[in-house]
């Protein structure tokens, strides 16, 4: 697969303070956003995000810095015409219309007057600022704005652009107007990288996503490929008369086809929400002799049976069980974790069970350091086959 | 993923809508992008009209203002200024120097420079601004490019100005005092340089303050030490100037009196030498001439004594060894010699002291115009256009009018150096020959390394920074 941006580790040190301490904004980071995706980029505030996209555009120079971006070594200016780039706090000069504006940095990307002239109207129509083209920017609000610079951003209808928090700020109609600019550009063959929070906005338009801690790369794949963590599917009994069934009947209802644990236990946090007051009693499901599927692990909390897959196959004999002694089944649902759970997960100590601050490391205790490694090794080994 | 990747594949990539630009056609696009900007950005200002404006009025006064042979004219009544009229200067010398006076020594170089400043301070501070600055730096053109080019749309505010002052200007001294004079427009690159002198600096300020105001503030506080080492030259050369005219004139006395005092000497001698031929018989004839012999070869050795410098006994008591048989009038010595003598001896001693005087204020002039060739020259520069402006003796007679306090009154001196008075007006001739000599390379190679070299330092600053 052709790679639009291929980076190895980048690195970012700074000194900041009176006291010029140093920073580690970046440590190692690799990037590999495939030709014609839609990439997200997605982490907690000051995870390096932004500064690794600066780093792109030149904006930033990188401690250390290998790869390419469209096929061109990082850095290079002259690429620069074929990147699109919305800065994530952009102040346009004030005194230009939008249209002056789209006009001004599509002659910064070398373009002639008439092509400019013809990809502001379009690209402002597209925005949504055609009544607008000829007001003066600072007469807009902070979502007009982001459109001006989504606007500019593509002015030169680059190959590949990158675009910082583009809906921040932006009313819902309009983020479905961003959205609608992305899902156009993916279809002309365009690259796209997004670096977001509104992980239900990245959700809905990407393809693959990169998940970035404390200056480094958690992971990166597709989303189908980092949520099959937590794929899983779901029954909920019910008794006669609307009840949920209790956990003591559905054992006696599946006890031919889960080998059910004898105590109860933790449940799984990547299947449960994390409540640790709940027990769950958990166990294997039995499978045929002829059935060459894998162990499928079980768990049950209350009147729900939860499996470690995500097709519905293996769940059928469960259902067949529990309708056998007269249960109901009041829903029975495949489940697959969200970005959110993703996330949540990439951002929590797994020693301690809480979310990591924002910024950077600055302690940057080896320990966690070396387990993001190892399971960023993991994901970009799963995202190698893909 | 499969999805994605069949995505990938099926999906062919569409041609771009925008054609591809050459390097020589996307650096002049983006050069003319950026001098459009800067223009726009200009002339959203409030300021760069108000300096318009100014400028308009100023222009004005020249049409107002005339001059014929008693004076200025304004609206048709009449101002006596002896000093001004057409008695002492052409009316277009007049102009001309209602233009360098008014026009550019107060209003462009101070005045309109100010207003320039406080314009476009902020550009560079605004163009580093967080929100701003990663747009740009991230189309395909180099930091030192786009900085050195938005530099240079900055200096078309002054430039524009100056251009519009200069040209009307002409217009106006045109056909108010019938003198086309074109050498004006030259009024355009110097007062440019001269705000570029400053305005790299406040370039350099912006970039590392990023904040316009501190930037202003400081560029402003350069001049005035700028303003101040120049001022402080300016005064030692006329001391300077002042101690070497002092030092020839001890020099050109000397030489004059001790030719006086040679004349008197003999003549005296001559005299002395007279009644004694008149009173004594043939026979002591050459009694007194051997008087007279004597006391010439006195003088003579007088003479000698003050061509060496030197004192000798016989030159303090010109008399004590006198003949007797020469008579009473030898006694005494000569009055007029004396008084020459006198006036001599003071020259004599006055001239080491002033020499010496002369040479430290020279050596701290040396230092100030050593610190001076490495700071930007505002002055001289402003300075080049009266050199090209007027011709060295244009304004000869005016300024030695000028010197003397007008027509018709005693002229000023700058009173007593050593034993001598050096006259306003040679002084000021000697530092106008002074000026006019300090050559061109001096004045604006010197001030055009400095502004590259704090350019250079911006430049680097700037391509090293991360935004």
């Amino acid at each position: 697969m052709s790679l639009a941006v291929d980076l190895h580790n980048v690195s970012k040190t700074y000194r900041t303070g009176f006291a010029r301490r140093k920073v580690a904004a970046l440590r190692g980071v690799s990037l590999q956003v495939p030709r014609g995706a839609v990439f997200g980029l997605l982490g907690p505030n000051g995870a390096g995000k932004s500064t690794l996209v600066k780093i792109m555009m030149t904006v930033i120079r990188p401690t250390t810095c290998s790869g390419t971006m469209l096929g061109q070594p990082v850095g290079q200016k002259s690429n620069l015409s074929r990147v699109g780039y919305l800065p994530e706090h952009h102040r346009f000069p004030d005194y230009l219309t939008a249209d002056q504006v789209v006009q001004f940095y599509g002659a910064m990307c070398g373009l002639d007057r008439t092509t400019r002239r013809r990809r502001s109207a379009e690209l402002l129509d597209l925005v949504g600022l055609k009544q607008w083209a000829n007001y003066r920017v600072r007469e807009f609000s902070k979502g007009m704005r982001q459109r001006v610079g989504i606007a500019q951003s593509l002015v030169a209808d680059p190959e590949l652009v990158l675009l910082d928090e583009p809906t921040d700020g932006v009313d819902p109609v309009g983020r479905r107007d961003i959205r609608n600019v992305l899902m156009e550009q993916r279809r002309r063959g365009r690259t796209v990288l997004l670096n977001s929070h509104l992980l239900s906005e990245l959700e809905m338009v990407c393809d693959t996503v990169a998940i970035m801690v404390q200056g480094k790369m958690y992971s990166q794949g597709t989303i189908d490929d980092l949520t099959r963590f937590g794929a899983r599917y779901c029954v909920e009994l019910e008794q006669q008369g609307g009840q949920l069934a209790t956990e003591e009947q559905v054992i006696a209802a599946t006890r031919g086809v889960i080998a059910w644990s004898e105590t109860a236990g933790l449940p799984n946090p990547d299947w449960q929400p994390t409540d640790l007051t709940a027990r769950a009693r958990t166990g294997t499901l039995l499978m045929p002799s002829h059935e060459a599927h894998a162990a499928v692990n079980v768990e049950l909390v209350r009147g729900m049976i939860t499996m470690g897959v995500a097709d519905c196959g293996p769940a059928q004999r469960i259902i067949d069980a529990a309708r056998g002694v007269g249960l109901l089944v009041r829903s029975a649902r495949s489940l697959r974790p969200g970005l959110e759970d993703l996330f949540m997960r990439a951002v929590t100590d797994q020693t301690t069970g809480k979310a990591l601050g924002p910024g950077a490391n600055l302690d940057a205790p080896a320990r966690l350091v070396a387990k993001a490694e190892q399971i960023s090794v993991a994901a970009t080994g799963t995202g190698a086959k893909l | 993923m499969n999805s994605t990747a069949t995505a990938t594949t099926t999906t062919s990539v569409s041609r771009s809508e925008v054609p591809e630009s050459s390097g020589i056609a996307l650096a002049a696009r983006q050069t003319f992008a950026l001098l459009l900007d800067s223009y726009r950005e200009l002339s959203a200002r409030r300021l760069f009209w108000i300096s318009m404006m100014l400028s308009g009025i100023v222009v004005l006064a020249f049409g107002i203002i005339g001059i014929n042979e008693n004076g200025l004219t304004a609206f048709g009544f009449e101002i006596g200024l002896p000093l001004f009229s057409t008695k002492l200067m052409a009316v277009g010398t007049f102009y001309k120097l209602l233009f360098f006076s008014l026009g550019i020594t107060i209003w462009l170089t101070w005045a309109a420079t100010i207003l320039a400043l406080i314009s476009t301070a902020s550009i560079v501070p605004d163009m580093v601004a967080s929100g701003a600055i990663e747009t740009t730096l991230s189309k395909p053109i180099s930091r030192v490019r786009f900085f050195l080019t938005k530099y240079c749309c900055a200096t078309l505010f002054v430039a524009l100005q100056v251009g519009v002052f200069s040209v009307c200007s002409l217009l106006v001294i045109g056909f108010r005092g019938g003198v086309w004079e074109p050498r004006l427009l030259l009024a355009v690159p110097i007062v440019v340089l001269v705000f570029t002198y400053l305005y790299c600096i406040c370039a350099l300020l912006g970039i590392i303050t990023k904040s316009a105001v501190a930037a202003l503030l400081l560029t402003i506080l350069v001049w005035l030490g700028i303003f101040m080492i120049s001022t402080a030259e300016t005064a030692l050369l006329s001391q300077r100037l002042s101690y070497d005219i002092a030092v020839q004139q001890h020099d050109e006395q000397i030489t004059r009196n001790e030719k006086r005092l040679a004349e008197v000497l003999q003549r005296e001698a001559a005299e002395a030498a007279e009644p004694a031929a008149a009173t004594t018989a043939p026979a002591k004839l050459t009694a007194a001439e051997e008087a007279a012999k004597r006391i010439a070869s006195r003088a003579a050795a007088g003479l000698s004594a003050v061509l060496s410098g030197k004192r000798t006994p016989s030159d303090k008591q010109p008399a004590s060894d006198t003949n007797p048989a020469s008579g009473a009038s030898a006694e005494t010595p000569p009055k007029e010699s004396a008084k020459v003598q006198t006036a001599l001896e003071n020259l004599r001693t006055q001239r080491p002291l002033v020499a010496d005087t002369r040479d430290s204020i020279a050596m701290w002039h040396r230092g100030l115009l050593i610190t001076k060739t490495i700071i930007p020259k505002t002055a001289e520069t402003t300075a080049l256009l009266e050199r090209y402006l007027f011709s060295e003796n244009e304004l000869a007679d005016w300024r030695d009018n000028a010197a003397e306090g007008g027509p018709g009154r005693d002229g000023r001196n700058r009173g007593m150096i050593g034993a001598v008075r050096v006259s306003e007006a040679r002084l000021m001739r000697a530092m106008e020959s002074e000026q006019r000599s300090r050559s061109l390379p001096w004045i604006l190679g010197t001030s055009l390394l400095f502004q590259a070299v704090v350019l250079g330092i911006a430049v680097v600053i700037f391509s090293r920074r991360d935004f």
